[in-house]
This record gives structure tokens, sequence and C-alpha cells, in this order.
């Protein structure tokens, strides 16, 4: 790899390693920061390996897909260990991790209520900072089908957040 | 922002604690060349924070729940024989059980002298094969420049050929370590027949090394060469004038600098023609290091073994660690550590390097037994 290579990478790291490890962090915590180390690190090393598919215009949101893919990755090999870790295994209607550590109990339950995509991208938005154009890239969307997508996803979340606090006035700000 | 805005940001579990990287990791991931070590201790550390859980929260049991990666526990389920080009000497011998179990009734202890190489950890490594033998013997045809159409051979486990014998074939024979095949099988090359003894001319020796870790390379195998562990020539001396000679040379797979029970093997001829080449076809996809057990406490446990045994008092012995390929229960192959430790005899009997609670063994395990002693 050229030395010119390994700059752009630096930069990478410099400028978008914490955001990819706050991505995580958000979506496995509570998480020891070790586990966290290794999963951004694994991370970093598909970038360094794929740089040349790292898109100038949307670096953080690419980066942010390859975390994705990573954490999926370990979640979807948890499954191969039933048989040990049986008792620790969440059930299948468990809601994901982000749920569980959001305060608010009447925001966490309002995202619970939504469905994954929907879910994922308002927390990518609000938790990331990744604005319509970045959301485009990151889910291989158009810019525009991005933010009618996010639009809906936050109108239904404060649709659910003012069914659980019995707030009609919430709801209608859609 | 608005009310919604407001109430997400505050929700944030990362708000109050950006992520920081640490020292060194730019370092390790540019100097990097297989992904596989980078996550070496993520899977041990995410399955101690599992045992720990019970001090967490509902929610940090499920979320290290959803996290924790393949490797937590092996249950191993058959020792894998090793291929034909490893030989004998390197394994179990045949009356390996009937050695003296050290600390049994009636046998004294054996004694070991100075390990030879210390070792907190090994790697675990998990072994992928083909997905196909058919895709697999018509790609190392086409790398080895044989043409003819790939065939079924069955068998079990099942091979498959390439090629048009008596002619260059390749044959890819499946099993839990996959092994591949090559023979030129040249109606123009006389077959020889009478053995010429070791090579030990180093130049020859190095040519040949060279020569297999280049095919290798042609082939697409990520395989690692160590040492030789036999380099031969036979002859066909029928007529003084034109002595026909070929050398076979066999090399130790490695992996992370341990030895293997795999091994690579080729013959050339004297104009330097490959005639034979053999190996295994599989792809170390995975480390996981490994807390070593001790050679010490691999003998404690076997003496715990073999109370009842009687044979022949056991005599001091050297251990060597290396990896062999297991099958482990729903995980496919691994190549897990192994001491082998020889009697002053000359006999040699192999354990699995096992700890207490990563690595267990089935009920009914085929070619070892409980405590994980390779049987013959």
């Amino acid at each position: 790899m050229a030395p010119r290579d390994e700059v752009r990478f630096r930069r990478l790291v410099d400028e978008h390693a914490g955001a990819v490890g706050d991505y995580l962090r958000r979506r496995l915590y509570p998480v020891s920061p070790a586990d966290l180390d290794d999963l951004v690190e694994e991370t970093l090393l598909v970038v360094w390996r794929r740089l040349e598919d790292v898109p100038a215009d949307a670096e953080r949101p690419w980066m942010i897909g390859v975390a994705r893919n990573v954490l999926r990755n370990a979640r979807r090999s948890s499954g191969r260990r039933r048989a040990l870790q049986a008792t620790l295994r969440p059930a299948p209607d468990d809601p994901p991790a982000e749920e569980r550590v959001v305060a608010d109990l009447a925001l966490a339950q309002a995202l619970a209520s939504l469905g994954d995509d929907d879910r994922e991208i308002v927390t990518l938005n609000a938790w990331d900072g990744l604005e319509p154009r970045d959301l485009a890239a990151h889910l291989g969307i158009s810019a525009n089908a991005a933010a009618v997508r996010l639009s809906r996803a936050r109108g239904r979340l404060r649709a659910a957040l003012a069914l659980g606090e019995d707030d009609p006035k919430e709801a209608s700000t859609s | 922002m608005d009310e919604l805005d407001r109430r997400l940001a505050a929700a944030d579990p990362a708000a109050a604690h950006p992520y920081r990287l640490p020292a060194g990791v730019v370092a390790r991931v540019v100097g990097a060349r297989r992904p596989t070590r980078v996550v070496r201790s993520f899977a041990w550390r995410v399955a101690g924070a599992a045992t720990a859980s019970v001090a967490l929260s509902v929610g940090a049991v499920a979320a290290l729940g959803q996290l924790t990666p393949a490797v937590v526990s092996l249950e191993v389920s058959a020792a894998v024989p090793p291929p034909r080009s490893a030989g004998s000497a390197a394994f179990a011998s045949a009356n390996a059980n009937a050695i003296a179990v050290p600390g049994a009734s009636g046998a004294a202890a054996l004694h070991l002298g100075a390990p030879t190489r210390p070792a907190a950890s090994i790697p675990l490594v998990r072994l992928s094969g083909p997905t196909s033998l058919r895709r697999a013997v018509v790609r190392l045809a086409r790398a080895l420049g044989v043409a003819g159409p790939a065939t079924p051979l069955g068998g079990a486990p099942p091979s498959w050929r390439a090629g048009h014998p008596p002619g260059a074939s390749v044959v890819v024979t499946g099993g839990p370590v996959p092994q591949w095949s090559y023979s030129s099988s040249s109606p123009g090359v006389a077959p020889a027949t009478q053995s010429a003894g070791p090579v030990r001319n180093p130049t020859e020796r190095a040519r040949l090394r060279e020569r297999a870790v280049h095919l290798l390379a042609r082939l697409g195998l990520d395989l690692t060469l160590g040492r030789a562990s036999d380099v031969a020539a036979t002859m066909d001396g029928a007529t003084a004038s034109d002595v026909y000679r070929e050398v076979t040379a066999t090399f130790v797979v490695t992996h992370a600098g341990w030895a293997t029970d795999q091994r690579v093997e080729l013959s050339v001829d004297a104009r330097g023609r490959l005639l034979y080449a053999a190996g295994p076809d599989v792809t170390a996809t995975r480390d996981v290091f490994y807390a070593l057990e001790s050679p010490e406490a691999a003998l404690r446990a076997i003496s715990a073994v073999g109370t009842s045994h009687r044979g022949p008092r056991a005599l001091a012995v050297r251990e060597t660690l290396s990896l062999r390929a297991f099958v482990v229960r729903g995980r496919g192959t691994w190549w897990l550590p192994v001491y082998t430790f020889t009697t002053r005899s000359g006999a040699r009997w192999q354990v699995l390097a096992q700890t207490s609670r990563e690595v267990t063994i089935a009920p009914h395990a085929s070619g070892l037994n409980a405590r994980g002693v390779v049987e013959p």
C-alpha cells in the first residue's frame, strides 16, 4: 500500500473513527471498552483493505456501513453457540440494546415500537449525525428517498411517543 | 431542533463519553496482513463478559448475548487422521497407549525436560475448505494447466478429478481437511524405483522449498511452509549412462509459527519438471488465542485417567507443541494445540492441550479418549 494511501487512511481515522466507535457503542451498550475497541479495529481493517472503495463524498456513512456489517456478523455468529449461552440469549422478540439503555422510558418504548428500518434511520440521523444525503449513501438509496423515509419514520416515532404519553398534540406535529 | 430532537439527543447513550480510539490501533491495522488476527481476543473477552453477566442488567445480558461471536466453547467430536504424507512418526504410534501412563499405579512418573517452547497462548484456528469440490478441482486444474473434464470419483469422502489419465490430472478429496493432488503421469517419464537416500544438498533443498512456495501461490492457497520434514531422491539405475532421478520433498505446513499436522509434498525430476504434488486445500479463517495448558498439567491429567495401566515403566520424555486438525461439533474443522510426548524408547503419544472450560471432548468422540489422548 502506497504511503499516500496510508495518509488518507490516517485522515479517515482522525475524522471518523470516533463516530464509528460511537455508532457501535450505541448499539452495543453496555459493552466493555476492550470489546468495543476490537470491533472498531475490525471495522478499520475493512476500511484499510477497501480504501479505494471509500467514496470521497460519503466517507463517514460508508464507514458506519462497514461498522454495521461488522456488528451484524458478530450478532449472527452468536447464534452458533446457543448451547452454552442459552440462558443469556435474548428472546427473539427482545428489542435491540439501544432501547434498553434509553433513560427516557417513553422514548425508549416509542423507539421499540418502530420497525427496524424506521428505528435505524431515526437513530442514524439523531445520534450519528447522518443527514439525508449521508443516509442515502449509507442505505444505498437516493437522497430524496432518504429524506422521505426519515420524515415518515420520525412521524411514526412522534405518533408512538404521543400514544405512550397520551399526548395528541405531540402526535399532530408530524 | 424540536422537542423530539432534544429528547433523542438527551437519550444518546454515547453522548456523555465520546469514543476515543486507543493508541496503536492504526499501526496495527496498517501493518496487518491477515484480518483474522485483529479479532484475536475479542471472542474470549466477550465470553468472559458473558460469564460475569449475572452482575449486569437485563439489557446488558441481552446485548452481550447478541454480540458474542462464534467461539466460546468448542466440543471436540473427532481427531482427524493426518494426511498420508505426514507419515506416522509425527503422531501417536501404533502402541502409543501401551506406554505407561505417568503416575499410574506401578508406573514411574514421566519426567519432562525443560519446556521446548514456553507459550502462554496459542491460536485456535478454524479451517475452511472449498464449498464445492468440483469447482475446486476445476480451479486447481486451470492453475496447473491440466485440461479435461471434471468428473466425480465417488468414495467416502468424495473425490473429484480433472484431466485425462494417464495424462496429467488433479484430484480433490473432501473430508474434514480436504486434500488435493496433482500427477503429471506423463508416459514419457520413467518411474524411479530405487531409493537414493536423503537429499542433503542445501541448495537443492532450498530450491525445492522455493518451488513449493511458488506452487502454492500459483494455486491460490494461503499456506505457510515450515521446515522440510523429508527430502529424498529415488532413481532408476537400470542404465548407468542414463540414470533417471527424481526428488520428493515434504514440507510441514505452519500457522503463526506453529507446525501443523498438514504437509505439502512435491516431486520433481532432474529437469525440474513437476511430477507430483499434494497438500491441503484449506484456509485458516479465524484465529482465537487460547490459554495454553502446560505440558506438566497435561501429563497430570493423563495420569488421572490411566490408573489401571500395566505397560512398561515410563521413561523421561520430551514434548513438542503443534496444531492438529479436529472436528468440532457444529463448527467444522479446527486446528487445536496438541502436545506430542516422546519416550526415550521412541514411542510417541499425543494429547489435546485443552483447558478445562473452553475446549471439551464430546461423549463418544472418535479418535481420542475422554482426556484428549489421541488414539492410534
